[in-house]
């Protein structure tokens, strides 16, 4: 269950869970998530900067950021945070939000491309490539990049043309219904 | 020792819908070896996708809920359940751990936590099975260099996957030496290769890709070795647009371990799975007289 908290430094309510909110709350700003992201470099809010931000209960700026999308999810700041704060963990709930309420975002391709996974996954209980592929392609409009490299994954049997349809398609849905995507 | 012996040598195995497409090879060899050594691998009936690298960007409940029953049936299968992608094998222990310690999932989805998650180096790295694996050598790889690459998803998040050393794992190291490669040193094993990007921001994923490719020819490997699905995918495919970007030919091929340990072991058709990749490793490796 997530738990507003209200932040008294800004007066704003931070939408994060309590368990997280705690554990954020450590941070004494070391920037070692930062040295080791391998995105940081693409960054407009730091790594550090998202867990003070979070921590003074200011969401929007990471709402609003292209960090929120360019993060890779690959762990290594929450592997060698002495605090053991997982930036991915405090991003996933801010992301899940700005999917639920359809905030427009930066690099909202790569929202775009999540959703579309998932749909597959919705419509044949795994994902099916070229399903994924093409309608990726269709919707940001990059039909004909990688077309090539696609002719080579077809030719060795990587890519399907009909997915595999599962017996327990319809368990899938269920759970689908409980969830944003329904 | 019989009894711990026969429960170990058998396990649940979830492919992953990876291993169905893009990483066949690996499915193929993991079930290859696996034969060959004598470890029985029950697959899941039917099973459905654990949600990968989307579901937890999205939407919590998704998250957790979509490997759930899969990982139920796993349970009613009685043994231990190997991932041997690494992406499904931490959306699946994510799960359950979360099954455990969240009452309001313990109604729809009662685990009661009897059976482990294994991903695919801790079953090849237990120690009865790299025991076989090296008993049974008959071609070692004898002048193979190569560097392990564990990437993200074998060592992170290491409350998940819980990894005797995140920046240091050793455990692919100790399985290429038992199939007799020669393992060189390298500062990347666990940097990451952009893969969730691959389609979205593919430029990023060249360049993190391209560190990572410059540095194994620095240290002069003859390949790269990995287990995980979308680490492979990526780095295969992108080779050819790194060389156009830069101007510099990229030819490392990108193997799995089971791969490599097929052909230590003689697994008849060993020989099919190299034909699957897109930088092709047939070359080298019959170049040194392995294949």
């Amino acid at each position: 269950m997530q738990q507003a908290s209200y932040s008294p430094l800004t007066g704003k309510s931070s939408r994060l869970p309590a368990n997280l909110e705690s554990v954020v709350n450590q941070c004494y700003q070391c920037a070692k998530c930062s040295a080791g992201c391998p995105m940081a470099s693409e960054m407009d809010i730091l790594p550090h900067q998202m867990v003070r931000l979070a921590v003074l209960g200011d969401v929007q700026p990471i709402i609003s950021s292209k960090s929120l999308w360019l993060c890779l999810t690959c762990h290594t700041c929450g592997a060698r945070c002495p605090n053991g704060i997982d930036v991915p963990a405090l991003l996933d709930p801010i992301r899940h939000q700005v999917v639920r309420d359809k905030v427009s975002t930066q690099e909202p391709q790569i929202p775009a491309f999540h959703e579309i996974f998932l749909k597959t996954i919705k419509w044949f209980g795994r994902v099916h490539e070229l399903s994924l592929i093409g309608l990726y392609k269709w919707k940001t409009k990059t039909l004909f990049d990688d077309m090539e490299l696609g002719m080579q994954m077809f030719k060795k049997g990587k890519i399907h043309v009909l997915p595999h349809r599962s017996s327990h398609v319809s368990e899938v849905k269920d759970v689908f219904k409980n969830s944003s995507m329904k | 020792m019989d009894e711990i012996k026969r429960k170990t040598m058998e396990f649940t195995y979830y492919p992953g819908c990876s291993l169905t497409g893009s990483a066949k090879e690996l499915d193929d060899s993991f079930r290859g070896v696996a034969a060959k050594i004598g470890v029985k691998l029950s697959e899941i009936p039917d099973w459905t996708c654990c949600g990968a690298s989307s579901a937890h960007m999205i939407d919590a409940y998704l998250e957790t809920a979509l490997p759930a029953r899969d990982l139920m049936t796993a349970e009613r299968m009685g043994h231990d359940v190997v991932a041997p992608c690494a992406g499904c094998h931490v959306r699946m222990k994510h799960t359950a751990m979360r099954l455990m310690e969240d009452s309001t999932f313990q109604g729809k989805y009662p685990f009661k936590g009897e059976i482990k998650v294994l991903s695919g180096l801790e079953m090849l790295h237990s120690q009865p099975v790299l025991d076989l694996i090296r008993d049974m050598v008959t071609k070692p790889l004898e002048g193979l260099r190569v560097v392990p690459y564990y990437g993200c998803l074998a060592v992170r998040p290491v409350d998940i996957v819980e990894p005797a050393d995140p920046e240091n794992p050793k455990e692919m190291d100790r399985i290429l030496e038992a199939i007799g490669a020669e393992v060189l040193q390298w500062p990347y094993k666990t940097d990451c290769c952009g893969g969730s990007l691959s389609l979205t921001r593919t430029d990023q994923v060249m360049r993190l890709s391209q560190k990572l490719l410059d540095m194994a020819r620095h240290v002069g490997a003859d390949a790269m070795v990995t287990l995980c699905p979308m680490c492979q995918a990526n780095l295969d495919t992108r080779q050819a647009d790194i060389s156009k970007k830069t101007g510099r030919v990229y030819h490392t091929p990108i193997l799995y371990v089971t791969e490599l340990i097929g052909i230590a072991l003689g697994v008849p058709d060993a020989r099919t799975w190299f034909g699957k990749h897109i930088v092709s490793a047939e070359q080298s490796l019959s170049q040194k007289g392995l294949l």
